[in-house]
């Protein structure tokens, strides 16, 4: 505390300092006050994140902890390196090999890091696909660890959005015995892969204490096709979409009235039957072998048969102008 | 204690309930709970009529608070709980570099800081309300923030089309795709 008051005593008569900051030139050392922030409050905020986040609901359900070492992870692609933080993007061709993680250990002190994700599982709703997971690091060193699950780079399919990939670090007591988890290397088969961070926990709570935690998010690019088939041996890669909620539809009456009749019966109609019309209407105006024709520049101007009922004519308009339900077929 | 999902109502749950695909299962769910905001399909406030636009119609807004002696800003959330992201000239880390922990110098480092801190984050979108004319001191944070590199304006909520409407919007999410 003294030397802190000092320090802020000092800044106060320097009269440089107060120069550039009342000119607002002072700019402040980033790489700096992250290190002190690690040091001082930056568990907490990491912890924060990791709530907006869900990932302790998704990982231990009602428990949480603040991550007092600092984790450092960061990803090798090319010539730069792709760090992770709390949260941060990356897209999976950046995360293709296997991170440098660093963490601050005592000589002979034990270590576990596992990688996860709680997103996407293709069996359970509720499971995680474990990336990594290396046991007994002693003294920080992550490569001399005992490699229980080989580094799997994230695969999110197509479409599903950006899932979470975690690192949670964790200190042992003592040596812990993997030897009930241990799979042959390297494991390709995701059903082998599917962990429960809650359970694996939950049997070695005596031994291990969660101690850093570092986590991205990462969607779809074309890396994950060419990982699901020549790494997973998949025959096809998966292209998924959101499943948005059915539009309402009130229940239909018996006699709708001050309703356009045909508004009202286009909304209880079969969507296989209107698709199959806009479909069948849309092959006959197309050729097998001409070009499409040019759009009209003024596609209204031409006029209607003689006795073409209103309804018709919307409808018409509609299909002239691409409005509507022509642009879903 | 594992997390009971249901697929009720999928725009509230924090599920994303997703379809089709050949050998693989039909639905799968994405837990992440700001998947959605990311490809702008979330649910984002309206407001209420009579109040003040912008009161919480965004994701993720940053809010500056100004005490006698010290400056915090945070980013907050439309849905409640603590702010994910917090800066402070309080902060042993920050103070220790600064000349004054409310003057200029102060607020343009804090925007530095806090911007840096949302990136790590992963929220490079944030709602501003702090109007541009509001003093020195508060534009200079504004400007540190948007150079950091976070853009201050969140993308409009997509509306899934009825089936009736006239136009067919373009899908946020397949725009960035590559």
């Amino acid at each position: 505390m003294a030397s802190r008051i000092s320090e802020i005593k000092g800044n106060k008569n320097n009269i440089e300092m107060e120069n550039l900051s009342r000119e607002n030139k002072l700019v402040v050392p980033l790489d700096k006050v992250e290190d002190d922030w690690m040091r001082t409050v930056g568990p907490l905020h990491i912890k924060a994140a990791a709530e907006h986040y869900g990932v302790f609901d998704h990982l231990y359900g009602d428990a949480y902890f603040v991550p007092n070492v600092a984790l450092d992870v960061f990803y090798t692609s090319g010539a730069d390196e792709v760090p992770v933080y709390r949260g941060n993007t990356l897209k999976p061709s950046q995360a293709a090999n296997c991170p440098t993680v660093n963490f601050e250990a005592e000589p002979g002190s034990l270590w576990t890091l596992v990688m996860t994700t709680p997103d996407c599982h293709l069996e359970s709703e509720n499971s995680e696909y474990v990336h990594w997971l290396v046991g007994n690091i002693k003294g920080g060193k992550v490569s001399e660890g005992e490699t229980i699950w080989d580094y799997l780079q994230p695969f999110p399919f197509r479409g599903v959005g950006y899932c979470r990939y975690i690192f949670v670090l964790y200190k042992q007591t003592g040596p812990v015995d993997y030897s009930a988890l241990k799979k042959t290397l390297p494991c390709l088969n995701l059903s082998e892969r599917t962990f429960s961070t809650y359970d694996f926990y939950c049997e070695r709570q005596d031994l291990l204490t969660p101690a850093g935690l570092a986590f991205y998010q990462a969607d779809w690019d074309s890396s994950v096709t060419s990982l699901l088939r020549s790494t997973l041996n998949m025959t096809s890669s998966p292209v998924y979409s959101y499943d948005f909620p059915e539009p309402y539809r009130p229940p239909q009456k018996w006699f709708p009235l001050k309703q356009p009749f045909n508004l009202y019966m286009d909304r209880y109609r079969d969507e296989k039957q209107i698709a199959k019309e806009f479909v069948v209407k849309k092959l006959k105006r197309t050729h097998p072998f001409k070009p499409p024709e040019p759009p009209l520049q003024f596609p209204n101007c031409i006029p209607f048969k003689k006795g073409t009922p209103s309804w018709l004519k919307l409808e018409m308009r509609k299909e002239r102008l691409g409005w509507g339900r022509i642009n879903d077929y | 204690m594992q997390t009971v999902l249901r697929r009720c109502n999928p725009l509230f749950s924090f599920t994303t309930p997703v379809r089709l695909s050949c050998s693989f299962p039909s639905y799968i769910y994405n837990r992440n709970p700001r998947n959605l905001e990311k490809l702008c399909i979330a649910r984002k406030p309206a407001g209420y009529h009579l109040e003040r636009p912008g009161k919480y119609q965004f994701w993720h807004s940053v809010r500056l608070e100004r005490s006698s002696r010290h400056i915090t800003a945070s980013v907050i959330h439309s849905g409640g709980g603590s702010p994910p992201v917090t800066a402070s000239t309080k902060e042993w880390a920050l103070r220790r570099w600064l000349y004054s922990t409310n003057d200029v110098g102060a607020y343009s480092n804090l925007g530095r800081v806090l911007g840096h801190r949302c990136l790590a984050t992963g929220i490079q979108e944030i709602h501003c309300d702090l109007s541009h004319d509001s003093g020195h001191k508060t534009q200079a944070f504004i400007q540190e923030l948007e150079k950091s590199g976070v853009t201050l304006k969140e993308p409009p909520q997509y509306v899934n089309p009825a089936p009736s409407d006239r136009e067919r919007p373009e899908k946020p999410w397949l725009v960035n795709e590559n």
